[in-house]
């Protein structure tokens, strides 16, 4: 008796081994029958939080791809949406569809290049001529307007942004619409300037603005910012600063707005200077 | 000796992140999979007692297991490994013997015999972990293979560790 527990003693190591292998194969063959079921349960919470956690590290690495995706998939929906399309009925109904004609297509494309540091910022597209895209067509990012084609090449375009001191666009509020100039005053690339907004006008900070269809290129309606600050400084216009929707920092997709009917309204508008 | 515990478990903790949110998703053509927490085993000091070196190795594969949804491969394969540490470190100890204080690592005991201590058991433990995974006989070549293969990146890797770790001290 003596003599067997000093043999378990020196060899105390490889029976553990063989205890742990024992304990460790056992799993391993269960593991093919009913156990695994419930061991499998039991551990998915465990792995399953931690792939849940991969997964999204995952989906990180891959935004630029799914940032693509998206937005040619957004042009695509633009296109189809209603305000792509100029109605030819003149009655008033209330049955939308898309029996229309085409007013607008958005193109899809990348900033390739653009600055927001100085007082004339531009941005670079990389689509140009060969898109379909000339100048002074309005260029629209996820989340508002971006600016207006400046000059084009064949494969490249350039883009006068908000942000720049000669950019000036017509922008109403949404609830009411007054309407008056939107500038930049080149000190913050989030903020612009809304002019000749008369002091009578309600103005809360929180106000959308959108741009009217008058003198733009842009749909009317397209979002642009909201009032972030306003006080009634010289005479009888509000001075009033806009918290731009586009953060021109961290803008990698727009899309081109190509109005189909731009050429002909302004073949028209100039018959009438003409005759005049 | 409560320092060399705590960075024991530090590096459990560590090699367990690695294997999971690096190497698990790194995919070598889908034929290499390295196992980088076997260094675990491998870098615990001389001085570890035999049992506590297997209960230690047990623990590690179990976690490994859990983690991954197997039951039981990395737990024999990492087990096997321990005690073949034992076995070995008797087998390849140099003349004078080890320094109960240090590791075996590079800077202890010079890179031809790290190079020796780790040439045998990292393909040992990936042989019986890629065997026993397949655990049938008629694709036992291939799984050779593919250990063979996982073996040589995972050796690249604890070197990467080693020498990372050692420029940092």
């Amino acid at each position: 008796m003596h003599t067997l527990f000093r043999f378990f003693q020196r060899h105390h190591v490889f029976f553990l081994f063989l205890i742990l292998e024992g304990i460790a194969v056992t799993l391993l063959i269960r593991n093919n029958y009913i156990q695994r079921i419930s061991f499998a349960r039991a551990t998915g919470i465990v792995s399953g939080t931690i792939y849940e956690q991969i997964s999204e590290w995952s989906n990180y690495l891959h935004l630029r791809e799914i940032n693509r995706r998206l937005v040619e998939e957004n042009a695509q929906l633009r296109n189809g949406s209603l305000h792509s399309f100029y109605r030819t009925d003149s009655v008033v109904r209330f049955v939308y569809d898309t029996a229309g004609l085409r007013k607008y297509v958005h193109v899809p494309a990348k900033v390739v290049n653009s600055t927001v540091n100085k007082q004339y910022n531009f941005l670079t597209l990389n689509k140009g001529e060969a898109h379909n895209i000339s100048k002074d067509m309005a260029v629209t990012g996820p989340d508002g307007i971006v600016g207006i084609i400046s000059g084009v090449s064949g494969h490249f375009a350039t883009v006068l942004p908000v942000i720049n001191r000669n950019f000036r666009i017509s922008t109403k509020f949404k609830k009411n619409n007054f309407y008056g100039a939107l500038t930049w005053n080149g000190r913050s690339y989030r903020h612009a300037e809304l002019n000749e907004i008369p002091l009578h006008v309600p103005v809360e900070v929180g106000d959308t603005l959108v741009v009217t269809g008058f003198s733009s290129s842009f749909p009317e309606g397209s979002p642009v910012g909201t009032v972030s600050h306003f006080d009634k400084k010289d005479g009888n216009f509000y001075a009033i600063e806009v918290l731009l929707f586009t953060d021109f920092r961290n803008l990698h997709h727009v899309s081109v707005v190509h109005d189909l009917m731009k050429e002909e309204q302004e073949n028209l508008e100039q018959k009438i200077t003409d005759g005049l | 000796m409560i320092g060399d515990v705590f960075a024991n478990i530090f590096r459990f903790a560590l090699l367990v992140f690695l294997q999971f949110f690096l190497l698990n998703n790194i995919q070598f053509s889908g034929f290499v999979n390295p196992y980088l927490y076997v260094l675990f085993v491998l870098w615990l000091p001389f001085a570890t007692p035999g049992w506590l070196l297997l209960t230690a190795s047990f623990i590690m594969g179990l976690v490994i297991d859990l983690a991954s949804e197997t039951v039981g491969y990395h737990t024999v394969a990492t087990v096997f490994t321990g005690y073949l540490r034992i076995r070995l470190l008797k087998f390849i100890a140099p003349h004078d013997g080890y320094d109960p204080n240090m590791s075996p690592t590079i800077p202890s005991l010079g890179l031809s015999w790290f190079l020796k201590y780790v040439v045998i058991l990292v393909p040992a433990h990936h042989l019986v972990l890629f065997c026993v995974e397949t655990f049938s006989f008629s694709d036992f070549l291939p799984a050779v293979l593919r250990a063979l293969a996982s073996s040589i990146f995972t050796i690249l890797f604890i070197f990467i560790y080693q020498f990372l770790s050692i420029r940092t001290k």
